[in-house]
């Protein structure tokens, strides 16, 4: 049972990152996509912290406590931070974008402007 | 100064200049902004210069705040400066610069926008290249993605920019954050970011998880290097993107992505995979040969000079895949030369396109038509830039093609220069069609093409910006089109390529240098005992008599597409079909684009998992 509650981080990302992807797959609307690409990003953050974590371990601040002390690994989370800040830029100018295609085409289906193509 | 402290400056002059840009663009007059955005190119160029003269001894490694390397593990954060790497920063600073000065005339909007957003995105390209760490591959990554999805909506209100920024951004976000995944594997696996560290600790290691890992960054890459199955994001970018944007994206960006993956699989997985490469070799050779030869037919179709272009680019990118994946040093020094080369000429064919669109407002054929009758300065140009993509001599692009083709042949891999010559010669035909097309008003003109009633009447008031608007903007397209034929006559130029491709391709000394700082210098060919080709002849550099029959073929494409009425091929039922389901495939919709790039990476995946497990 703990073996698998050891990897149910892992499957949670996964499951985060497919069903995310089955969104953009299945979009119909640009602000709907956003929102998804925004779900599959999401799946990296929980991989990266669950590949950090540790059983036991303390928040990664050694003052006041033996340096032995098990603590939680804080590369990780300096790394979803920056993620985080990379991936919010990413999902705002989407946005944007899907903002400026409905001002001037009055459309927020993937099909219906989709002028360039062949 | 020594090259060491240098090697920073060549990503962060154009960031910093772009973040000062950002602050006071308000209130800084137009030429003012102009100014220093080129002063900023120029600077990071010569940087660049600088480091790769310093590389040529030894190539540099530089670690953030002096967090040297302790016992063999990476402290810090590194920057890895090679021949190969500064030579393309260098490359990328330069079709900056030209961007600039063809947007001098181009934008007219007040502000910096457009500045900050170029020089965002050449900086993280810079970066991109610089990077020895996978984490900091990623964020350039992400940058030079937001960087250029905004330049690629710029300059525009109707919604078809807005449809190519919008596929752009989002098939390559997904491609990012498959390549974050993979890079949170390997750092599960071994608590390393470094990729020379990374390498180190899973040397010898090829179990389920390293695999998957491997598909994932370097799927994630390839999704932003426009390799098919992923490149459908890349022809609707360039088709919308402002001019000076499409240079920096087809010259440099793109291929960018395939010589960080390729710094990636040397020095993170080569040893990792052991005596497997050769199943990655396939599989990169396959998807390669398909880019090439897709992209190529693709460009064929294309009425859009832009998106034709742009699939010009998807087939050169396939070549340069394909001569990276042959594991090779030659072939890999080949390939950097030829990223060079045709980086230089697509750019220049790309600055021409911007000056039609300039003068007639238009950048389809079919309303081109004609138009464009006894320009002959842009004339030169442009058929000139279409021969530099056939490989002919004195370009450079022929010598870069004749170094993959030799050291192709000696492996046996007779294909690789059929496929070369295929994709050189149809895309240099379709470039020559339009040429014919809108300088001669040769072939038929398309009754169904859109705007085509706007274009037949009042030619003349149609016509956007003067002659002497339009001769200033064609300089620093004559510029790009000297490099590439000037830099074929640098003395030692092949010797120097060799020499940068056996190091690039040499995972473990690269590694070593990175984490045991030993200053190893760049091996001379001697030592490797390999043959110097700058010694040889100049018909056999340029490989010339098979330039002569690629040009030949090339004309005889253009002119049997011009042509295609009177042949009978325009209605012929058996191209009929095909060509159809190559249009319709290319849909222009993000769902249809993900469903292809998540095939591509699970026919990835998996072909490497079951060919490496059993």
């Amino acid at each position: 049972m703990s073996h698998i509650l050891a990897f149910l981080p892992y499957w949670v990302a996964a499951w985060i990152f497919f069903i995310g992807l089955y969104g953009v797959v299945t979009s119909r609307n640009l602000v709907h996509t956003a929102l998804c690409v925004g779900v599959m990003q999401s799946s990296t953050y929980v991989l990266l912290l669950s590949i950090g974590f540790r059983q036991g371990g303390t928040a990664p601040v050694f003052r006041g406590i033996a340096a032995s002390t098990p603590a939680v690994d804080p590369i990780v989370q300096a790394l979803v931070l920056t993620d985080v800040v990379v991936e919010t830029t990413v999902i705002a100018l989407l946005l944007a974008i899907a903002v400026q295609i409905r001002d001037s085409s009055g459309e927020l289906d993937p099909e219906k402007i989709a002028e360039v193509k062949g | 100064m020594r090259a060491e402290t240098a090697v920073p400056l060549i990503v962060a002059i154009p960031l910093a200049t772009a973040a000062v840009l950002a602050i006071c663009g308000r209130l800084l007059p137009r030429w003012a902004i102009d100014s220093l955005a080129a002063l900023a190119a120029l600077a990071s160029a010569a940087a660049a210069a600088f480091v790769f003269n310093a590389s040529l001894t030894a190539p540099i490694v530089y670690w953030f705040g002096g967090w040297f390397p302790r016992g063999g593990v990476a402290m810090g954060i590194s920057f890895y400066a090679d021949p190969v790497s500064t030579a393309m920063a260098a490359l990328t600073s330069m079709l900056m610069l030209m961007g600039f000065m063809f947007s001098w005339k181009y934008f007219e909007a007040p502000g910096s926008g457009y500045h900050v957003l170029m020089l965002g995105l050449g900086g993280s390209i810079a970066g991109m290249l610089v990077a020895s760490d996978m984490f900091n591959l990623f964020v350039f990554l992400e940058l030079s993605t937001v960087a250029a999805v905004a330049l690629s909506g710029y300059d525009s209100e109707s919604p078809g920019p807005l449809q190519g920024a919008w596929n752009f951004g989002v098939i390559c976000t997904i491609g990012a954050v498959l390549m974050l995944t993979g890079t949170a594997l390997l750092y599960g696996r071994t608590g390393a970011l470094n990729m020379a560290q990374v390498g180190a600790a899973i040397a010898g290691q090829s179990d389920p998880l390293i695999l998957v890992a491997f598909a994932f960054v370097l799927c994630g890459l390839l999704v932003k290097a426009g390799v098919v199955p992923f490149h459908f994001w890349l022809a609707d970018a360039h088709a919308v993107a402002a001019t000076p944007a499409c240079v920096l994206f087809s010259g440099i960006m793109v291929e960018t992505m395939v010589v960080a993956s390729f710094r990636a699989y040397y020095t993170l997985f080569s040893t990792g995979l052991g005596a497997h490469d050769w199943i990655v070799r396939d599989l990169l050779l396959w998807f390669g040969a398909a880019t090439a030869i897709l992209g190529a037919v693709m460009s064929l179709l294309q009425g859009h000079i832009k998106r034709l272009l742009a699939y010009s680019t998807i087939s050169h990118v396939g070549l340069v895949l394909i001569s990276c994946a042959l594991m090779e040093s030659e072939a890999f020094a080949g390939a950097m030369l030829y990223v060079v080369a045709h980086g230089l000429v697509k750019g220049a064919l790309f600055l021409s396109a911007g000056v039609m669109k300039q003068r007639f407002d238009t950048i389809e054929e079919s309303e081109l038509h004609g138009r464009a009758r006894g320009w002959y300065s842009l004339l030169v140009i442009y058929v000139a830039g279409a021969i530099g993509l056939a490989s002919i001599p004195p370009f450079t692009t022929a010598m870069a093609d004749e170094l993959v083709h030799s050291a192709s042949v000696e492996h046996g891999w007779h294909w690789i220069s059929y496929v070369f010559s295929f994709a050189a010669i149809v895309t240099a035909g379709a470039v020559l069609r339009s040429a014919g097309a809108i300088f001669f008003g040769w072939g038929p003109k398309n009754k169904g093409a859109r705007g085509q009633s706007k274009s037949q009447g009042g030619e003349s008031e149609a016509e956007g910006g003067g002659r002497n608007v339009t001769f200033v903007m064609q300089i620093p397209a004559v510029l790009l089109l000297a490099g590439a034929i000037g830099l074929s006559f640098v003395p030692a130029l092949l010797y120097t390529a060799q020499r940068a491709g056996a190091d690039f391709t040499d995972g473990p000394r690269v590694r070593d240098r990175i984490l045991a700082t030993t200053h190893a210098p760049l091996k001379t060919l001697e030592e490797q005992g390999m043959h110097n080709k700058d010694d040889e002849p100049w018909s056999e550099k340029f490989g010339v008599k098979w330039a002569a029959v690629r040009l030949v073929l090339a004309f005889g494409v253009a002119f049997g597409a011009l042509g295609r009425k009177r042949l009978g091929i325009q209605d012929s039922r058996v191209l009929r079909a095909p060509v159809k389901f190559l249009r319709d495939l290319h849909s222009g919709i993000v769902p249809d684009y993900a469903v292809w790039l998540i095939a591509g990476v699970a026919t990835f995946a998996a072909t490497l998992l079951l060919a490496i497990r059993t």
